[in-house]
């Protein structure tokens, strides 16, 4: 175990945790747009930095998120200075990004009422990369990508693009953006992918087995079952969210509700 | 517009500075990482800051909020300013969003460029003021410039885009990084095995833990390319441009070795039709016949000469200038320009007793190595045990391959201890692992011989004195130490330097005392349309300084042949300016905690590895480079200078 110091209070850690992890651990909270335990670290919103000091560090600001625990290490999580970056990369936020839930619940939580800032040029979203690794990392469709400029090839985000030959509908993207730049929208049983306001895949939706309603698409089941083993194969069935609840709960204890035998 | 000049550049202050010149050009200032330097008061200070913010920002990846958002109000705040629609509180946004970028960005880009606004807002802060009451000055009009580099990328002779193709790896695109790098240097198999890595040595990863394995991620990339694009498709990629017979004049090349093949590439890119005259049966050069096949394995070597030859570059073998051609069969043949990249394969004689007998078994290093290489087994001294003299990295290169040619004992005698030794430190560790003894503050004294055949050499020790001109401590003879290793075979590595003998004696091409061609700042000779670079030019020098040579002749060749222009290359006035302004800072402090260090690298067991000419290095996985491209700190820093336009104002 590795012991630190976050904001005055010593805190115990395991080898290989990050800073914010420990913070979390200890409840302590830390702003973050870009991270979720499930992707790891990514480092481009810098609303998680951090003041460190300990060993070869003195008033260094970090971003926690990729800030891996050290014995000594000491960590304040809202000094001043911290406090007043964090305040201008909000505005920055609000004055740059559509505004979005969760930025109105930060500018609220630290206290920004307006952007001193009006910039000519705004961004279609805040390129945190949510959704493109987790269609890399977790889906494993790789359809979504940071797109350079044409223009200028140091830029590496601009904006997010679409691979629609890749793209398999399953609305993961949809559900993690925590600014809503991409949605999905269904409808009897066609489905949209939209991003940026516009309509960027389109699937048709297979119905499920037992209750008869759309609920996913060919392609995500496909997705699915192609990493299972043959085993495994034999348990799939067609069924949506719902239904799937009540027939495997059946499966399990011999008992169908009413309900769904009803449908059947 | 500003009281007086001043400048304040890497923290220091300086007082009445020597104004800076970009090529003859005098420049008004000079604003970028390290600061601001002011030399032409009329300057308005606002404009410069609102160009420079501009330049950042067009540099900037936009992956992180504070640059790619911040950057851009920073700029859109000062051209409200110098435009007359400033108010006294957009100095203030200014200092806040300088803090957050500077404090919060992902890499250096934002790190490293506002802080010259804070530093100006503190000290010049009624500078701002007045421009914000009164709107600017009129003044002479000024153009303004801006350059990119990093530490690594300005050590680099050829000025790879090292923060790119690092970050293309990292992000797990090994293809496009591997363009990023083709872009400059066509030869990356062979670079990415042998390179010196100057970039290394002024990595700033290294000021915090250990630099990057710059060269090991080149290689990788080099090597996923090789495994993933087998050579057919790369030929079906150039066969249509090899369909369209090129029009443009014909170019001569002569030497096929690294700076001869990376001029031949990029001239064919640009459809010139070039023709390489090669003295030798391999082409390579240098890094064919100078380098052994455990270090640089011949395939390697021949997968990159060969998609050269796909671009149309024809490589004539047996062709030596001066036995079999000149000049002006060149010119008579309808070539219209030459490039002399010849090699340097002369050596420098050990000047010891016993030398001249010609004994068997006596033998340069430089021989040694080519006679291996070339397979000609017959010429190489056969025996049992070996000494090289010499601590460089062809002295290692020949000790290493004694034991892959049947040699039982392979010694190294050099003059100075182990931590002046000139070789790679990775090479000495690796040659030490294999078995090579060391016998370091060893002088050779004499050669001795029996039956004209090499039986010994007498020795003598050493110990370190005051600095020589080279900072090295100086060696010294310690009376009455003499002794004998004996030996059947001694090979000389002392270095390449000397008289350029084997250089021809060329009509119009004059040379230095010591023989070197004499060049202009564009890498041509005295004797007009023909260039020169590589060792023939500098002596012997590192690899990539050879394609840097070659690269910038590709350009120059095109001007000279498109426009007749001798005007100096922008990019070498880029270079040398920037030179100028300390791009690397070794005693730069950087807040960051050290991390694991850096990836190793697989080697081949030194037991198996000594029998033959296997590769030692295994090179990273994909999972390896990624992680070591990971520890990458992206460096990229902007500067700016701005010039009057009309040059008679300044």
């Amino acid at each position: 175990m590795i012991t630190l110091s976050i904001n005055g209070t010593p805190i115990q850690a395991s080898e290989g945790m990050t800073v914010l992890e420990a913070a979390r651990q200890e409840g302590i909270e830390i702003p973050t747009l870009c991270y979720l335990k499930a992707l790891g670290p990514f480092g481009v919103c810098r609303l998680c930095i951090v003041e460190a000091n300990g060993p070869g560090l003195i008033h260094a600001i970090l971003p926690s998120c990729n800030l891996k625990v050290f014995e000594g290490l000491v960590i304040t999580t809202d000094s001043a200075v911290i406090h007043e970056i964090r305040r201008t990369m909000i505005e920055l936020l609000l004055a740059s990004t559509p505004l979005s839930e969760s930025l109105r619940w930060l500018a609220i939580k630290f206290g920004v009422e307006a952007s001193r800032f009006t910039p000519d040029k705004k961004d279609p979203c805040i390129l945190c990369g949510l959704c493109v690794r987790v269609c890399r990392d977790r889906i494993g469709a790789s359809a979504l990508s940071f797109a350079g400029s044409d223009s200028n090839r140091h830029v590496v985000a601009e904006e997010i693009r679409i691979d629609k030959e890749a793209c398999i509908g399953c609305g993961t993207c949809a559900n993690i953006c925590p600014v809503q730049a991409i949605k999905l929208e269904d409808m009897e049983s066609d489905r949209k992918i939209v991003l940026y306001g516009k309509v960027a895949s389109r699937f048709e939706l297979v119905k499920c087995d037992i209750c008869g309603n759309p609920h996913t698409t060919q392609e995500f089941i496909d997705s699915v079952v192609s990493r299972l083993n043959e085993e495994q194969k034999k348990g799939v069935r067609n069924l949506c969210p719902e239904c799937a609840r009540h027939y495997y709960a059946e499966a399990m204890t011999g008992h169908f509700t009413a309900d769904v035998r009803g449908n059947r | 517009m500003m009281e007086k000049a001043f400048s304040c550049w890497n923290n220091k202050e300086i007082e009445s500075a020597l104004p800076l010149k970009y090529g003859d050009l005098g420049v008004a200032a000079v604003i970028g990482w390290g600061g601001i330097q002011v030399f032409d008061t009329r300057l308005d200070i606002v404009e410069l800051c609102y160009q420079y913010a501009q330049a950042v920002q067009n540099n900037s990846c936009g992956q992180c909020i504070p640059c790619r958002t911040g950057m851009r109000v920073l700029s859109d705040l000062f051209a409200k300013i110098r435009d007359g629609r400033g108010e006294e509180r957009d100095l203030d946004y200014i200092k806040s969003l300088s803090i957050a970028i500077s404090k919060a960005s992902m890499c250096e880009i934002g790190q490293s460029s506002p802080r010259v606004f804070l530093y100006l807002l503190e000290n010049f802060r009624d500078a701002f003021e007045a421009t914000v009451k009164g709107g600017g000055g009129s003044g002479p009009e000024y153009s303004f410039h801006s350059l990119l580099t990093a530490p690594c990328m300005q050590a680099c002779p050829i000025h790879l885009d090292i923060p790119k193709y690092i970050e293309e790896i990292k992000a797990g695109r090994f293809r496009e990084s591997l363009d990023c790098i083709k872009s400059r240097l066509p030869l990356p198999g062979i670079v990415g095995r042998v390179c010196v890595r100057p970039c290394e040595s002024n990595c700033r990863r290294g000021l915090v833990d250990e630099s990057l394995q710059i060269r090991h991620l080149k290689r990788f990339v080099a090597d996923y390319a090789l495994k993933c694009t087998p050579n057919t498709r790369l030929a079906a990629d150039h066969a249509a441009q090899l369909a369209s017979p090129s029009s443009l004049p014909r170019v001569a090349i002569i030497g096929a070795g690294p700076s001869g093949l990376t001029c031949a590439s990029f001239l064919a890119k640009k459809s010139y039709e070039v023709t390489i005259f090669e003295m030798l049966p391999e082409s390579g050069g240098m890094a064919a016949v100078g380098i052994p096949d455990y270090r640089l394995p011949r395939d390697i070597v021949r997968e990159e000469v060969a998609e050269i030859e796909q671009l149309g570059v024809k490589i004539l073998h047996g062709k030596a200038l001066g036995p079999h051609f000149t000049l002006e069969d060149l010119e008579r043949a309808g070539y219209k320009a030459v490039f002399i990249g010849m090699g340097c394969h002369c050596h420098k004689s050990l000047d010891i007793e016993g030398e001249d007998r010609g004994y068997y078994g006596y033998v340069p290093g430089v021989y040694f190595l080519r006679n291996i290489n070339l397979g000609l087994m017959d010429e190489v001294p056969k025996g049992k045990k070996m000494v090289v003299v010499g601590g460089g990295n062809v002295a290692i290169d020949c000790v290493r391959t004694a034991f892959r040619v049947g040699f039982d004992e392979s010694h190294i005698v050099y003059r100075r201890s182990r931590r002046e030794m000139p070789a790679d430190s990775v090479e000495i560790d690796d040659a030490e692992a294999e078995g090579v003894k060391y016998h370091f503050l060893t002088a050779p004294k004499r050669i001795i011989g029996e039956n004209s055949k090499v039986t010994g050499l007498e020795c003598v020790r050493m110990e370190l004195g005051e600095p020589d001109a080279s900072g090295r401590r100086r060696p010294v003879e310690v009376p009455g130490s003499e002794f004998v290793i004996e030996a059947d075979v001694i090979v000389a590595a002392i270095g390449q330097e000397g008289d350029f003998n084997c250089m021809c004696n060329l009509p119009g091409v004059e040379v230095t005392k010591k023989g070197a061609i004499i060049v202009d700042e564009n890498l041509m000779t005295t004797r007009n349309g023909v260039f020169a670079g590589g060792d023939c030019v500098t002596g012997p020098d590192v690899l990539i300084k050879a394609c840097a040579h070659g690269r910038l002749v590709s350009m120059a060749i095109d001007e000279f042949l498109t426009k007749g222009k001798t005007e100096t290359l922008g990019e070498v006035l880029d270079e040398k300016f920037l030179a100028g302004l300390k791009v690397y800072d070794p005693a730069e402090s950087i807040a960051l905690p050290a991390g694991p260090g850096r990836v190793a690298v697989t080697h081949e067991h030194p037991s198996e590895r000594i029998n033959d000419f296997r590769e030692v290095d295994k090179g990273y996985t994909a999972d390896e480079a990624v992680s070591e491209a990971s520890r990458c700190l992206r460096c990229y820093r902007v500067v700016m200078y701005a010039c009057p336009d009309d040059p008679s104002n300044a």
